[in-house]
């Protein structure tokens, strides 16, 4: 076994070739799935919906995991890799099952169903299936994550800080996943290509900027904005979104 | 991106395309003059070179999502999805809150050992300060790995954050070949925090390092001309080596009749010899667009296989005195006239380490085009050289026209030892066309299929075509797998044409 490592690359065998192996990276793909598990988690509250919650992360995570060995070299690693995504899969489509009939009321089952399919996209995205559909599939796999933040706001089923929690963990989801692909386009996932600093680094600066603009809207919340008409707010946040989508960057 | 972003950015390629050619070409590969291995360094700030500036549209479609949140919240009424919209609002700002980076870096390279052996490793140690005030959030760094060596251990691509002061060191090894090796300037991307603006910056550090070379046999074709010389042909008359006994005619020279048989006999015979004869040889390296391909992206590409062959060809045939010339054809079309001699040996090397029509840059069309925020690629991407060659691809002649020029040059005598790789049909037609002007033509096939994919065996099947039909054609073909020592498989046709 000349893997040292699961999700790594081939291990290159003496006098060959060290060749560019372009995969999502990984130290970012786990931060994205994490901070997209973390989203989901915090819209999905009631114990039922965590306990189906907990299994189709255990589907996502083995699926991810399989699909990176499935692509891995060698041929035994890679049927082994195959196996496990296809049990992580199975275990996803049971857990879908599952949210979409179990839990009682119907709110429920539409707060917890898109974050279950979303992350599944996001694993697939980062496993990933095909390189060249990874941002594609990104979008689509935090789009879902983001539409089941949106309907719990709608439904009111999570308290506001963990709304804008949830909100700001599928951002940070995609910004990860974003920098995940890059840096594997550019810099690979080959072994001796090391990018941890770099992606940490990433991540760690947009999630401080997110928990800033929290602590910014929260703190105008606390303020007494309810005093003010309802109108007047929605003018002021339009107001600001055109201005910065006017600069156009 | 947007079309007028890809507008800027092909005035912002055209505009630093001349310049950067002016800088990098200059110490790459004109000077013949090698700096010692050992540490050659070269503080590179980054002011006085050309750098690219990109948009990579991380968050373009942030507003969208705070205008989706913040018009459902007011559909519904929920003023905690209008704060979501605040927050994605303010991801919206995020990229105009960091600066667009300007890097100022400094980089070194020591190699180990300095000048080594064929098939051995040389660790490459590269290493980049930031020199700057400022933090370097994201900073990608491929070194430019001499475009003739492949990588054997490590990876020569890293990325990483800088503080002011900080430094990051590249380590890889490389499996040396013969030949001089210079490295290309070490490419930098270098991203904002948020990760929306990318700027690129050739960095250079001229290192090389000489690796011993053999020079190969090379297999000419018996041709008869006119001057003595060391090619042995398959003419009878003067010589050394016998060739047959033919019945005295008049005229035949008296030293040529075999007068023992006389005695013997009474007959009068004739011994002729193999004339040796001196060959003319045009050196024609096949440089179309087309031939910039590689057995993978850390391997060198056909192109740069070719000018190294062609360079040790030359020194063989310049070492037997022969005549020797020069030609490529494919963005630019070269020809330097057969000449022998020690300065024309040279000028043959002179020629094919700075004329354009050998550029070991890969043009664009030949890159693979990857999707950042739909951004174009850089050849960081790939991991080739810097698009010098790109800024003449508009005033390319037509190919046609190209081997014409060069035909022109040939003489009656005139032989062509022709390299190409064979990835398209256009090229085994090249040698048949040269063939059937009355040039014999020798191809010398630098292989860089691959067997990975079912397309990479496809292409070498197609190419082992090609081989045969050249060879069905008459014309031998050295089928030479870049592995494998180019004189082995010189000397392996030499064998076979025997």
């Amino acid at each position: 076994m000349t893997a040292p490592d699961a999700a790594g690359p081939t291990a290159v065998p003496d006098g060959e070739t060290a060749r560019l192996v372009r995969r999502p990276a990984v130290a970012s793909s786990v931060v994205a799935l994490a901070a997209g598990a973390v989203a989901v988690s915090l819209v999905a509250d009631a114990p039922l919906q965590r306990e189906i919650l907990r299994l189709a992360l255990v589907g996502v995570v083995a699926f991810g995991i399989g699909g990176r060995l499935a692509r891995h070299g060698e041929t035994a690693l890679s049927a082994l890799g195959a196996l496990v995504a296809l049990g992580g899969g199975l275990v996803v489509l049971v857990a879908v099952g599952q949210a979409a009939t179990q839990p009682p009321q119907f709110i429920d089952r539409i707060e917890l169903l898109p974050g279950i399919v979303g992350l599944w996209v996001l694993s697939a995205a980062l496993a990933p299936v095909r390189f060249r559909w990874s941002r594609a599939l990104i979008d689509v796999g935090t789009g879902f994550v983001f539409l089941g933040v949106l309907v719990t706001g709608v439904t009111q089923g999570a308290g506001t800080v963990a709304l804008l929690l949830a909100a700001l963990g599928a951002i940070l989801a995609r910004d990860a996943a974003e920098n995940a692909v890059s840096v594997g386009g550019q810099i690979g996932v080959q072994r001796g290509a090391r990018t941890v600093r770099a992606e940490l680094a990433h991540a760690g600066v947009a999630a401080s900027v997110g928990v800033g603009a929290i602590a910014v809207a929260l703190g105008v919340a606390r303020l007494g904005v309810d005093g003010l008409p309802f109108g007047a707010l929605v003018a002021l946040v339009v107001g600001s979104a055109v201005l910065v989508l006017g600069s156009d960057r | 991106m947007t079309p007028d972003i890809a507008a800027l950015r092909r005035w912002i390629g055209r505009l630093e395309r001349p310049e950067r050619t002016a800088v990098d070409r200059g110490p790459q590969r004109g000077s013949a003059t090698r700096t010692d291995g050992g540490g050659t360094a070269e503080p590179a700030s980054g002011t006085d070179r050309p750098s690219s500036v990109r948009w990579t549209g991380r968050w373009r479609g942030i507003a969208a999502v705070a205008l989706l949140a913040v018009a459902i919240g007011v559909l519904a009424e929920r003023p905690s999805l209008l704060l979501i919209g605040a927050l994605a609002g303010a991801y919206t700002a995020y990229p105009r809150l960091t600066a667009t980076p300007d890097p100022d870096l400094s980089i070194r390279r020591e190699l180990d050992p300095a000048s080594p052996a064929d098939g051995e490793r040389v660790s490459v140690r590269t290493t980049i300060t930031n020199e700057g005030d400022a933090a370097l959030a994201d900073l990608r760094v491929v070194d430019g790995t001499p475009a003739m060596l492949s990588v054997s251990d490590g990876s020569p691509r890293r990325a990483t954050a800088l503080l002011p002061g900080d430094e990051a060191t590249i380590r890889y090894e490389l499996r040396a070949r013969p030949g001089r090796h210079v490295f290309r300037p070490t490419t930098v991307l270098c991203r904002d925090a948020s990760g929306s603006v990318e700027v690129e910056r050739p960095l250079t550090a001229a290192s090389s390092f000489e690796c011993e070379a053999e020079i190969p046999t090379v297999p000419l074709r018996a041709q008869s001309g006119h001057h003595p010389g060391p090619l042995v042909t398959d003419d009878g008359g003067e010589g050394v080596e016998f060739y047959s006994v033919e019945e005295y005619r008049r005229g035949d020279p008296a030293n040529r009749i075999d007068w023992r048989r006389y005695a013997r006999t009474g007959e009068l015979t004739s011994m002729a010899f193999r004339t040796e004869r001196l060959a003319e040889v045009v050196v024609c390296v096949d440089a179309r667009p087309a031939s910039y391909r590689a057995a993978d992206e850390t391997e060198p590409h056909a192109v740069a296989l070719g000018v190294d062959a062609a360079d040790r060809i030359g020194d063989a045939l310049f070492d037997a005195n022969h005549r020797v010339g020069l030609a490529g054809f494919g963005r630019h079309v070269s020809v330097l006239p057969t000449r022998s001699g020690r300065d024309h040996a040279s000028r043959f090397h002179q020629r094919l380490a700075t004329d354009p029509a050998f550029g070991l840059d890969p043009p664009e069309t030949a890159r693979t085009v990857e999707r950042e925020g739909g951004a174009a690629p850089s050849r960081s991407v790939t991991g080739d050289g810097p698009s010098g060659g790109g800024a003449g691809s508009d005033e390319t002649e037509p190919l046609d026209t190209q081997l014409s020029r060069i035909r022109a040059e040939f003489g009656a005598n005139t032989q062509v030892v022709l390299i190409s790789p064979l990835c398209d049909d256009e090229a085994s037609r090249i040698a048949q066309r040269f063939e059937s002007g009355g040039t014999a033509v020798t191809v010398v096939s630098p292989d860089v299929t691959a067997a990975e994919t079912a397309g990479g065996r496809l292409a070498r099947l197609e190419r082992a075509q090609r081989l045969s039909a050249l060879r069905n054609a008459g014309i031998p073909v050295v089928d030479w797998t870049p592995a494998q020592p180019l004189g082995a498989a010189m000397t392996a046709i030499v064998e076979r044409g025997r």
